[in-house]
């Protein structure tokens, strides 16, 4: 696709690429040590395991957009399970984004004031962030395209160079015993792992936007989940290897232990959490725009607006006040459960339904041409 | 005319009684004085003949009135506004005077010409009121009286003489009386000849430097070619020197602009539409492109905007670059600039289109990428191994140009730990002997740096050596020997600045050093988060700018682009380069190895 004036329209690399920028975001730093806590050793199992369910999920919402070529959710879902519902769900829709932004943003700044900047509020650090996010939210479609890639292709090859490093420290003795026989575990840590995934319900609004020339949107997608899969299960496998399973799940934040514990003597790069964390903040950022702008969009489509912009500032104090909201563990925790309830519903529960009902609509047509 | 006519009279008679008033007034002020001298002379020859000792001087307001000092204040006051509204009368007057003294012509038009010769002359003579350098030759041409009328200096004198006044004054040709044909067909000799029927385009004709023939009995003008004036010469660009490229460079006048055009292109697919901007000073604009390979829609979308400028005088190409751009207020620049015509046919060559305006050395080139300005005209003439080292060196030199001073703040002032052991504890011992707070050590050598460079931009050639001497010797010496920053930042500050030297657009350059302090502020608050916070910040800002339609960052780092990148952040050899970018859409994407190729 040609670079050209105010795009409105996506290629499948592009998509691919908003797929990763929104998924590879917070959740790298802090939700490795949940899934360790569900599988141990086989963390990286559930991983994989976990991006196959979710890639399946991620198929069947194409499937469905492609009962409705170039026409948004916002407009079919209402169809399909009538007004009345069909703006509950994509109430819900909005929801889940909301909600993954409000721990995404939440656990961001967590992180940041607890290893940058001691002593700052973390509302401050939410406040700066979400101006920038604010700003890129309220350009254009294409411009947000040219950001996401821009940050992802710079900023994801950093943050795994960086935390590549920490190979140095990796004990194989770790990894052991190689098959602790707990499948439950493994099972719960792949519905956890949606906590990594969590974002790939965008492709169910951004279909229409991918150019529907001799594209295949479905093998983009595989892409980018074999990428985050790969990154993710690195995540868990480093961090095994180099902490122990215990000692990982007893650490709030593992992955940032282990790449405080790696040590380049002799070189000028010493402690490297901080170039990690600073590296770790656009690929943030890029996940962040992603559930800020959809659900600014969803509402503009759904009011029948042609800009979204006015949403986006008026959902902005709602991000926010969530974000701040989200103080303690415990609320973090359960807000966590919640978000994962109605995610997994919606995934599973919503998305299929809706293609049930889009194929019976379909064969009712042909009886009734 | 007749709501002129009865305003005209109504204000010469308020012009008259006002003048009057005036005269009367001041008539009257000199007779009271003349009487308040005489009194005051003789109450005071009287007192001093009844008290010799002690002679009484009264004030004169004491005994006049009128003549006191917030009377005369009152009058003075007075005479001051009546002077100004007789101004104002004036004014209005001769605008009265100028619309009675309208010719019928049609819209936009001074006036028509007219058959009688006399009638032009009073004509030309109100339109070129106060132009000295205008000169006006009469002469007899055969039977008829003509008029030819010049710009001094900026006409060739030789042509006339020898193409019209010789020819036409001669009286030995058989044939004795002349008419438009005959002039046009067999007496004037000038090849660039033009029978004009507008009386503007006549006027605008002689003020490009062009002649004038008037003759009687013919109602319309002939433009002869004669322009000549004072030039500079194509000479050596000064701006973008290269060590191996070619050295000549555009100089201010469009005409020898567009014959270094040219003179590298035979193709006529290269077009030239030469359009004026610029209510008052029509100045030339020339848009040029190859035009089978141009976007659709750029050159129409270039001439849009230029037709949309509604600006009194157009005196350089910066001005046409701010109405043309679509963010006026980014410090980047959203046109490239250059002087070299080399770089302008490469341009055009990737479908692009350039703009030269008359009077200035630097053309434009529309759309602009950042990629575009990180490429110079060197890059092509050395190997591609030494060229795409360079191109990379430029890339990260755009990086520290912005951001070496805030990381320097970020990681003393919030993340020393980031440094090596023995490095921190070197710097903290140098940065115990100043006494500001990083921020405040970075603001102000950034400030002295600005001061210097502004200082060295501004001064005479033969003077500015000598200062950045003193400054360089100031800041690298003195101001660390005083105490006042600490050596570590003085290495800073310069790598920055160099590392915006190294830049090949010199606005780029400086919109680079325009970012640096508002990253230095976001630094001191925030650290590096803060510095992060102005990188996502100016990026998002880069990517939302559009030069004509196209991103600002083009192809870099675009996948859908990946063909572009081959002459991106690398150069790859000529031979591989066979497709013109595709970010320009250009109609024929093949460059070599094609039917044209």
């Amino acid at each position: 696709m040609a670079n050209l004036e105010h795009k409105q329209q996506m290629s499948t690399a592009d998509f691919a690429v908003m797929v990763i920028a929104a998924t590879f975001g917070s959740q790298f730093i802090l939700q490795t040590r949940n899934l360790i806590a569900d599988a141990e050793q086989l963390a990286w199992l559930s991983v994989v395991l976990g991006g196959l369910v979710y890639y399946a999920a991620a198929y069947l919402m194409l499937s469905l957009g492609r009962q409705f070529p170039g026409e948004s959710p916002v407009s079919y879902l209402p169809r399909l399970w009538g007004p009345f519902l069909g703006n509950i769900i994509l109430l819900w829709f909005v929801m889940v984004f909301i909600e993954m932004f409000w721990l995404g943003m939440a656990g961001f700044s967590h992180v940041v004031t607890f290893f940058m900047l001691e002593r700052t509020p973390s509302e401050v650090v939410t406040l700066g962030m979400l101006a920038v996010l604010v700003y890129l939210s309220l350009q254009d479609l294409g411009t947000i395209i040219r950001v996401q890639m821009f940050v992802t292709l710079v900023a994801i090859p950093i943050v795994t160079v960086v935390w590549l490093l920490s190979i140095f420290n990796f004990q194989p003795d770790n990894m052991l015993p190689l098959w602790p026989l707990k499948i439950k575990g493994i099972l719960s840590g792949a519905v956890d792992s949606w906590s990594l995934y969590g974002g790939y319900e965008l492709v169910l609004l951004f279909l229409p936007f991918v150019c529907r020339q001799n594209t295949r949107p479905a093998r983009a997608i595989g892409w980018a989940f074999f990428c985050v899969t790969l990154l993710f299960v690195s995540t868990v496998v480093l961090s095994v290897g180099v902490l122990t399973s215990d000692a990982a799940v007893n650490t709030p934040y593992p992955t940032m232990i282990v790449i405080r514990s790696v040590e380049l003597p002799g070189t000028f790069v010493e402690r490297l959490e901080n170039y990690l964390l600073f590296a770790w903040m656009p690929a943030v950022f890029s996940s962040l725009t992603m559930f800020m702008y959809i659900p600014a969009l969803v509402c503009a489509q759904r009011w029948g607006h042609a800009d979204h912009r006015p949403w986006v500032l008026l959902l902005a104090p709602i991000m926010f006040t969530g974000a701040v909201l989200l103080d303690n563990a415990k609320i973090i925790h359960q807000v966590s459960n919640f978000l994962m309830t109605v995610a997994l519903s919606f995934s599973f529960i919503v998305i299929p339904v809706s293609l049930f009902l889009s194929w019976r609509r379909d064969k009712k047509r042909r009886g009734n041409p | 005319m007749q709501i002129y006519g009865a305003a005209y009279k109504l204000l010469r008679k308020f012009f008259f009684a006002a003048r009057r008033t005036v005269q009367k007034f001041l008539v009257i002020l000199a007779i009271k004085l003349q009487e308040i001298a005489k009194n005051t002379l003789y109450s005071v020859e009287g007192k001093s003949m009844k008290h010799k000792n002690c002679p009484q001087i009264h004030k004169l307001s004491s005994s006049l009135d009128s003549a006191s000092l917030s009377k005369a204040k009152d009058q003075l006051g007075r005479l001051k506004q009546l002077t100004v509204d007789c101004a104002e009368i004036g004014e209005e007057i001769s605008r009265v005077v100028a619309g009675l003294r309208q010719v019928a012509a049609p819209d936009g038009q001074p006036f028509l010409f007219t058959t009688v010769l006399k009638e032009n002359r009073k004509l030309l003579d109100a339109v070129f009121r106060d132009c000295a350098d205008i000169k006006y030759r009469s002469f007899q041409a055969k039977d008829r009286q003509a008029l030819l009328v010049y710009l001094d200096g900026m006409t060739d004198m030789t042509i006339l003489e020898k193409d019209v006044l010789q020819t036409l004054m001669s009286t030995g040709q058989e044939q004795n009386t002349i008419d438009l044909n005959m002039l046009v067909n067999n007496l004037l000799t000038s090849a660039g000849l033009t029978v004009s029927y507008q009386a503007n385009q006549s006027i605008e004709a002689v003020m490009t430097g062009n002649a004038l023939l008037l003759v009687d009995g013919i109602a319309q003008g002939l433009l002869i070619s004669t322009t000549k004036h004072v030039k500079r010469p194509v000479s050596e660009g000064t701006a973008e020197d290269v060590m191996r490229g070619p050295h000549d460079a555009f100089n201010e006048t469009l005409n020898d602009n567009l014959v270094l055009i040219r003179r590298r292109t035979r193709d006529t697919n290269i077009k030239i539409r030469i359009m004026q901007i610029g209510e008052r000073s029509k100045t030339a604009v020339a848009v040029l492109y190859a035009a089978n390979l141009v976007k659709p829609g750029l050159v129409e979308e270039v001439e849009r905007r230029l037709q949309l400028i509604k600006v009194d005088k157009i005196l350089s190409a910066g001005m046409v670059e701010e109405w043309l751009v679509d963010r006026p207020w980014s410090p980047f620049p959203q046109m490239q600039g250059t002087e070299r015509p080399d770089k302008m046919v490469a341009a055009l060559y990737e479908g692009r289109v350039g703009i030269i305006v008359d009077n200035t050395p630097f053309v434009l080139m529309a759309p602009c990428t950042y990629n575009l300005i990180m490429q110079s005209a060197d890059d092509y003439s050395m190997p591609p191994l030494v060229s795409s080292v360079l191109r990379a060196t430029r890339h990260i030199a755009a990086f520290i140009a912005i951001y070496l001073p805030s990381l320097y703040v970020a990681i003393i002032s919030y993340h020393p730990g980031m440094l090596p052991t023995t490095m921190a504890i070197s710097v903290a011992e140098i940065r115990a002997r100043t006494p500001f707070p990083s921020f405040l050590e970075a603001l102000l050598m950034e400030a002295l740096l600005e001061i210097f460079q502004e200082a060295v931009v501004r001064l005479p050639r033969k003077i500015a050596p000598a200062a950045s001497m003193l400054g360089g010797f100031i800041i690298g010496n003195t101001v660390v020997q005083a105490g006042l920053i600490n050596p570590l930042l003085v290495v800073i500050i310069a790598t920055t600045a160099i590392a915006s030297y190294v830049m090949p657009s010199y606005a780029f350059s400086m919109g680079l050093r325009t970012l640096r302090v508002p990253m230095l502020l976001l630094a001191s608050i925030f650290g590096l988060y803060g510095v992060m916070l102005g990188i996502l910040a100016v990026t998002i800002h880069v990517c939302s700018l559009k030069s004509f339609g196209e991103s600002y960052l083009g192809g870099i780092l675009n996948i859908n682009l990946i063909g572009d990148w081959k002459d991106s952040f690398v150069r790859l050899p000529q031979r591989l380069l066979t497709t013109r970018p595709q970010e320009f859409g250009p109609q024929d994407p093949i460059r070599s190895g094609g039917k044209n190729g």
